[in-house]
């Protein structure tokens, strides 16, 4: 069924309502996630991308004009037309995160769609199929009815030792199993999955590159999130009781911890041919898989450069709050904190601005430099948090509940013993330091680690793309080595 | 008067609270609008910082302009304000 168009962020929350889709929370079916507080602040965060793009003082980076139909459109189903739209999209990540301080889950159906247009392209002029132009009808689709699309890449993956067709369960890598005149079914699970609970579609491709034996694993196509045998189990976060409570003490109680992630289960499902860009092409499975890998591993300079600013902020309150921030110590944490958020975004600006035009049109980053941001994100991140919790002191890890600060028995303790520097509210001081907590631990690291790929996985492009025959030549150049 | 802004990726002060300032300096005498309204005396150019993204494309009408980069360009924009009125 076709999706009415979304415009406002109240357009998104009805749109997600109406899905009725087959989503579980620890073990019970969640009827409406608009109502469920532990995924509420999830879908308050990605329908910021629906409001700010309404936002005169933002337009310009959230809007974008359509390639096909020269209407305006949300950038988050814009193909990049140029090495401009590549570093727009950088900038509007870290704009968007100083909104949210945590993630808003829609960049990765944006690769997603990019990276498939680009590769359907390229698929149809290697075998002369017609995965472009079913492309472009459903791209026109998505930019009109303005839906979030999740990208669906990792496949649970098993045994990883052993190729998808040699896994003791086949499904543990997501598969054609039946090909129809109108269509294929495919069957598996997407694990990971950012947003996917609050998405309206799925845009499905492989997890890697794909040998002949494995062909009925090359598979991209999108389906809508509420087709029959679709089933979403969410992701336990750290902390994450602390949502239900709707208080202080989840440290960001409108936007939540990272991306809120699921697995999707694929149980038999049937996708129409028009909306099939992949189906057995097995030798175009890796370009496809790298090409997201970068257009994602881009971003993570724009939005975690954004969210790091936020959490530099509120070190730098806490640090007031504390009487500490005219400390030498104190400065020279805060200023290292800053050179580590900048270099991650100057990584993203930099791939963006050596990005290139393909085949299909759209643009690309560099990706080597776009691997080379993320991996900086697995490191300087971490970094970050570390300097945090220094600047924080040990109160971030032991202060007491809300409901001591509230309570008439203890209530005053907590405000005498946890006091400031005088005439800061011990509750505004308790509130910075919660929203500390929530952005540099447990989950909200482990994002940044895995996120986009594992540290793995980007050496593994330094490998291909790191030129180290030419360095060599170069090396033995210079001392005259033939 | 119409309102063009910068995308506002890292912006070093609240662009949408220093036209609020300068609304309430103008009071009714000017009336602030979306940059592409149709009938505009004039185009403040709201930038962010330094670089002012978009550079010339941001001042895409043919009306006098004036841009503001910094908190410090109240003043300057409201004596420009008052000036354009005054002329009118």
């Amino acid at each position: 069924m076709m999706m009415k168009r979304i415009i406002t962020k109240e357009d998104y929350i009805q749109s997600l309502k109406n899905l009725h889709h087959l989503v579980y929370y620890n073990g019970r079916r969640v009827e409406d996630v608009t109502e469920h507080p532990a995924l509420r602040p999830h879908i308050n965060s990605a329908a910021l991308t629906y409001e700010l793009a309404l936002r005169a003082e933002y337009e310009d980076l959230m809007t974008a004009t359509s390639h096909l139909t020269g209407k305006k459109i949300n950038r988050f189903t814009h193909i990049h037309q140029s090495v401009y739209d590549l570093i727009k999209k950088v900038q509007m990540l870290r704009l968007i995160a100083h909104e949210t301080g945590s993630c808003f889950q829609r960049c990765v159906g944006l690769d997603a769609l990019n990276a498939v247009c680009m590769t359907a392209y390229d698929v149809d002029q290697k075998y002369k199929t017609d995965y472009f132009e079913r492309f472009k009808k459903y791209l026109a689709y998505v930019q009109e009815s303005n839906i979030m699309v999740v990208g669906g890449m990792t496949d649970p993956k098993g045994d990883r030792s052993l190729p998808p067709n040699e896994q003791a369960d086949p499904d543990l890598f997501t598969r054609i199993v039946e090909r129809r005149s109108d269509g294929i079914v495919v069957r598996g699970a997407k694990a990971h999955q950012t947003g996917a609970v609050n998405s309206h579609e799925i845009l499905i491709m492989p997890t890697q590159a794909m040998g002949e034996e494995s062909r009925d694993y090359a598979v991209a196509c999108a389906l809508p999130i509420n087709s029959p045998g679709v089933i979403l189990i969410f992701g336990r976060q750290t902390n994450e009781e602390r949502k239900l409570e709707k208080g202080i003490d989840s440290g960001n109680p409108m936007f939540g911890l990272v991306g809120g992630e699921a697995l999707v289960v694929l149980e038999d499902v049937f996708v129409p041919r028009e909306r099939v860009f992949l189906c057995g092409e097995y030798d175009m499975a890796g370009i496809l898989v790298e090409r997201f890998a970068t257009m994602h591993r881009q971003n993570y300079g724009g939005c975690k450069g954004g969210v790091s600013d936020i959490l530099i902020g509120a070190c730098a309150v806490a640090a007031e709050y504390q009487g500490t921030a005219g400390a030498s110590h104190i400065k020279e944490k805060l200023a290292e904190m800053i050179h580590l958020s900048e270099t991650i975004y100057a990584g993203s600006v930099a791939c963006s601005a050596m990005g290139y035009e393909t085949s299909s049109g759209a643009y690309y980053p560099d990706p080597l430099l776009a691997n080379t941001t993320k991996h900086n994100v697995t490191r300087h991140i971490y970094e970050i948090a570390r300097l945090a919790h220094d600047i924080a002191g040990g109160i971030v890890a032991t202060m007491p509940f809300q409901g001591d600060l509230e309570s008439s028995e203890v209530g005053r303790y907590v405000k005498k013993y946890l006091s400031g520097v005088k005439g800061i509210p011990v509750e505004a001081r308790i509130k910075i330091l919660r929203l500390i907590e929530n952005m540099s631990g447990g989950t909200a690291l482990a994002e940044s680690m895995h996120g986009a790929g594992s540290p793995q996985t980007q050496k593994v492009m330094y490998g291909r793309l790191g030129n180290i025959e030419q360095k060599k030549r170069w090396a033995k150049r210079l001392v005259g080595i033939n | 008067m119409g309102v063009r802004y910068c995308g506002g990726c890292n912006p070093r002060y609240e662009r949408v609270a220093m036209i609020q300032q300068a609304q309430s300096l103008m009071g009714d005498c000017v009336l602030f609008a979306r940059h592409d309204e149709e009938a505009l005396d004039g185009l403040i150019v709201v930038k962010g910082c330094p670089r002012g993204c978009g550079g010339r494309a941001l001042i895409e009408r043919k009306v006098p302009y004036h841009s503001i980069i910094a908190e410090g360009d109240l003043k300057s924009l409201s004596e420009w304000l008052f000036t354009l009125q005054h002329k009118k």
